[in-house]
């Protein structure tokens, strides 16, 4: 041997195909690495991973950041963040300091968001134990499903109460008109809000009553003459928020029952009252001219129950995971009511709201009831036009009939695999899909949906270390897709979460083809968003 | 002997010179450390002449109250290290030698008080001896923290009777105590937490119980006289180790200067706050969410030259709220260049703190007429000195605030980079660069 020359082989790595961990070290492939820690892939190679630098460039004090989304909104993109104490912020200017919470629930650990014309959808939950020591997501028992307007304002409940007064509408025959001016007979008129969101209420008045009695209507009952006008007074002002109020009346009624809210309303034409303010209004009209129903209203949630997920389907708001509501006085709603002995919460209900109006769920056939078998739904995806809901480990699919949401046919996809409640990978900044797949967290791995389950699983690779993580604990990972440069984040669960998943599917999205790495930070990585199409957000908590 | 609390903490311990250890220890049937305490005892000097060692020595390996004969008179001390922050001279008539006194020290937030058993009019011949208050140094930052205690016995002086109480003990509880000298403890309540045993000798043949000031009058019982260069002192490795009072200097970030020009001399003396702060950013060297044993704030006080310079000098400070803490012109917080430091005010309590705070100064003209032009106030170099119980382990520390909040991966950036320019390597990158097929 000449002096300089080495005495072995070299091996000639062509490609390097990125962390192995699976089996017995020794056999790893030529071609990876049993480490591979802060190493991010680049076109025929691989380099250190780039650094981090503060998103927020004012002076700002340490804020512990629990969960951060991409709040798309109609100025441009920025986060919403869930810090410590229950606190939620919105963050729109990264040279600022942090603006004031806009909405704050001590229990909250965690929450869902879904933004939807501009507008910020929040629900709070946390993480229960039962008995066996299994935890789980559900959301916040009596609390509810927030609406935010994206100018940091405070959040307020989604939908809303019908009008509240203590004493009843009030209508009597006005002037006299020239001619014809209603359709004589008794009516029922009643009033309507209208949020700065858009929700209408149920009618009302409503007038207040001891639990466990129940409210009655203080609607106006009147005899049309056919001649007058109807002058219509005491009109309660709404809470804050309220925009618009409306008058809403019946046909006439023969024979009136006595039920006001057995009758079918409709809104008046020009019976709109454009502010919050007036409490008297003359309407004339008449009954043919009722064409718009409004007594769909009456079936609404007047508060929607607090869940774990939101998306959308079919321009449809989905909230899944609820606990529920148990009636006054924490809420005017009681979901909770009636339900089979041995049953606490709504685990397995999917609430869907009416096309175009995400707050408007009906309390009779807006839910999806998923099969009974004691885990709670912890997501909702759509893809190819076809709604999935997810539990621990179980994949089910709907589709939209084009009827009430109730009445749609069920389909079980899979008995083993599902998805925890940030185990879906959002792609870009909408939460919905540019691309012909889902990346979905199973405890079993990274898998690669497409209508069905691919095998094997993505993270086969790294199947050793995937399947140490702790089960109890996959609620705190979270993937997200950037399906631009082809790759993939995934944060981790105690105790690795000053760790994350790197993952480079630029070669092929498939088991053999990925590219994995181990990012490793000096903090608690705990969440993570994409905004501006590619650029990782990562929110922290602190080194310990 | 060694006195070790529950926790197994060492406060009090008698060791000969050469650091060996005597046992078995003594168990302080209280552990918990107040922020209070009082330390009584009898001591006579039983020769004049050169200053003698520690005849009593308090404290921690940071602030001290430190007890001793100097030859004449007694002497106490308080200290940081070794930089005297005050003291006290307790004048005797010469007809001191083999005359025992007693003395008690008390030490609260409020500060740290001498009282000496003096004897006062006509004694009264059942308590013939008052405790009074010869000095009183208020402080609310030089804590003295009560952690370890140590005597120092030497043949030039002799000490009896020492109690230790983990709270302030009443001056009338005191003289009650000194003049009821039974070899039970006194009638303090409550009771002290320790009483030395070595300080008695046989009591049952003192003809006059209730001693005069001069104790040994008229009785042949003394006081056990320790051997030559016995040393008491509480320096328990073990302990010591995980209880450090550390010492920490800070610098601030920047190097903009602390200053101000009002333009012209006012007519009637005014302050003018300087509009600059400065903060100290984490370097990871000092641990979070502890007390802090001690804290100054150093500066050097000057001017431009470029006219009449500012009369005095304070300190300014911003809490964590961002709100103005001014102390206003007093004493403690001033700033000259004979004496550089100012105290920190008492709301800063946590090292957290220092990283949240900002620090300033405001500068003082006396009015003149006419108005002249003033030089530009300056204060220079300002600098934190601070101490902590410490545990230092050698190794730094991450900077907890700065690595919370929200971060984005940025493109190119070979570092991590967090708030308050914090910067740190990406962690052990398993490849740096390696361009695969070339």
């Amino acid at each position: 041997m000449s002096p300089g020359t080495r005495d072995h082989e070299p091996l000639v790595i062509e490609d390097f195909a990125g962390w192995w961990n699976r089996g017995d070290p020794e056999s790893a492939p030529s071609d990876h690495f049993t480490i591979a820690d802060n190493v991010q892939y680049v076109h025929s190679g691989v380099e250190t991973r780039d650094g981090l630098e503060k998103y927020i460039q004012g002076n700002v004090p340490p804020l512990k950041v629990l969960r951060v989304y991409n709040y798309v909104t109609q100025k441009g993109q920025s986060l919403i963040v869930l810090g410590e104490g229950g606190k939620i912020y919105h963050i729109t200017d990264t040279s600022a300091t942090i603006p004031a919470p806009i909405l704050t629930i001590s229990e909250m650990e965690d929450f869902g968001f879904v933004a939807i014309n501009g507008r910020a959808y929040i629900t709070p939950f946390k993480t229960y134990t039962n008995p066996n020591g299994e935890k789980y997501q559900l959301g916040l028992k009596n609390q509810f499903l927030y609406v935010y307007k994206g100018d940091q304002s405070q959040a307020r409940k989604a939908a809303g109460l019908p009008p509240q007064s203590n004493t009843a509408l009030v209508a009597v025959l006005g002037a006299v008109s020239t001619g014809l001016s209603t359709d004589a007979g008794k009516h029922i008129l009643a009033v309507v809000y209208e949020t700065d969101t858009g929700y209408l209420t149920a009618p009302g008045p409503m007038l207040p009553a001891v639990p466990p009695a129940k409210p009655l209507p203080g609607f106006a009952i009147l005899d049309f003459s056919g001649t007058h006008d109807i002058d219509v007074s005491n009109i309660p002002i709404g809470p804050p928020g309220t925009v618009k109020r409306h008058l809403v009346s019946t046909k006439a009624i023969e024979g009136y029952n006595g039920d006001p809210l057995g009758y079918q309303f409709f809104f008046i034409p020009k019976g709109n009252i454009d502010n919050n303010t007036d409490t008297t209004k003359t309407v004339t009209f008449f009954d043919s001219d009722l064409i718009s129903d409004a007594s769909h209203l009456i079936d609404n949630l007047s508060e929607v129950p607090a869940g774990v997920a939101l998306n959308t389907y079919h321009s449809r708001m989905i909230i899944v995971g609820e606990y529920g509501l148990s009636g006054p006085p924490d809420s005017i709603e009681n979901t909770l009511e009636g339900l089979p002995s041995g049953i606490l919460d709504n685990r397995s209900i999917a609430r869907v709201s009416s096309p175009g109006e995400p707050e408007s769920i009906s309390k009779i056939d807006g839910l999806i009831i998923a099969p009974l078998d004691g885990n709670p739904l912890t997501n909702v995806q759509e893809f190819r036009d076809v709604l999935y809901l997810f539990k621990k480990t179980r994949t089910f699919s709907y589709s939209d009939n084009y009827d009430v949401p109730a009445t749609w046919q069920e389909e079980v996809l899979d008995q083993g695999i599902g998805a925890p409640v940030h185990g879906i990978a959002t792609v870009l900044d909408s939460g919905g899909v540019n691309i012909d797949f889902l990346l979905i967290v199973d405890w079993s791995g990274l898998m690669l949906f497409n209508g069905t389950y691919s095998q094997p699983e993505m993270s086969w690779k790294i199947e050793d270390f995937w399947r140490s993580m702790d089960r109890n604990l996959f609620n705190q990972i979270q993937v997200v897709n950037d399906s631009i440069n082809k790759k993939i984040w995934i944060t981790l669960p105690d105790p690795l979460n000053k760790m994350m998943l790197h993952a480079n599917y630029a070669n092929g999205m498939n088991a053999k083809e990925i590219r994995w790495a181990r990012w490793i930070f000096d903090m608690k990585a705990l969440t993570i968003a994409l905004i501006e199409t590619d650029r990782l957000v990562i929110g922290t908590s602190g080194v310990s | 002997m060694a006195l070790t609390s529950r926790a197994g903490n060492v406060i009090f311990q008698f060791k000969n010179e050469n650091r060996t250890h005597i046992t078995p220890p003594l168990v302080f049937p209280d552990a918990t450390l107040t922020s209070s305490f009082s330390v009584s005892f009898w001591v006579k000097p039983n020769t004049t002449g050169v200053p003698q060692p520690i005849s009593t020595y308090f404290g921690t390996n940071g602030t001290y109250i430190y007890f001793f004969w100097n030859g004449a008179q007694w002497v106490l001390e308080l200290r940081i290290t070794q930089l005297v922050v005050a003291r006290f001279v307790f004048f005797e008539n010469p007809d001191i030698i083999n005359k025992w006194r007693p003395f008690c020290i008390v030490r609260t937030p409020a500060g740290v008080t001498l009282y000496a058993g003096v004897a006062l009019g006509t004694p009264d011949p059942d308590n013939p001896i008052s405790m009074v208050q010869v000095y009183n140094y208020p402080t609310t930052e030089l804590l003295f923290d009560f952690r370890e205690f140590s005597i120092v016995a030497s043949p030039h002086v002799t000490i009896c009777d020492v109690k230790v109480w983990n709270t302030v003990v009443d001056p009338t509880d005191m003289t009650l105590l000194v003049n009821n000298w039974d070899g039970r403890g006194g009638t303090v309540t409550p009771p002290p937490i320790w009483a030395c045993p070595l300080r008695t000798g046989d009591p049952s043949n003192i003809s006059r119980i209730n001693n005069s000031l001069f104790w040994n009058e008229e009785h042949s019982w003394s006081a056990i006289d320790f051997p030559n260069n016995l040393v008491f002192d509480s320096h328990d490795p073990e302990y010591m180790a995980k209880h450090q009072i550390t010492p920490a200097w800070m610098y601030p970030a920047g190097s903009a200067p602390i200053n101000f020009n009002p333009g012209l001399t006012p007519i009637i003396p005014t302050t003018f706050l300087s509009p600059d702060f400065v903060r100290f950013p984490d370097q990871g060297t000092i641990p979070h969410n502890i007390p802090l044993q001690y804290m100054f704030y150093l500066g050097w006080p000057t001017n431009d030259g470029t006219g009449v310079p500012q009369s005095n000098t304070w300190a300014l400070f911003k809490d964590e709220d961002g709100n103005t803490n001014n102390p206003g012109p007093d004493p403690n917080y001033e700033i000259t260049q004979s004496d550089t430091l100012s105290l920190i005010p008492p709301t800063m309590d946590n090292t957290d703190k220092l990283f949240k705070w900002s620090f300033g100064a405001q500068f003082k003209w006396q009015g003149s007429s006419p108005q002249v032009p003033a030089a530009t106030a300056i204060l220079a170099n300002p600098l934190l000195f601070v101490g902590y119980i410490g545990n230092p382990t050698g190794v730094q520390a991450l900077p907890v605030d700065d690595l919370i909040g929200l971060f984005v991966i940025k493109k190119g950036r070979t570092s991590d980079g967090y708030y308050r320019q914090t910067e740190l390597p990406i962690p052990d990158p398993t490849i740096r660069t390696a361009l695969i097929g070339e």
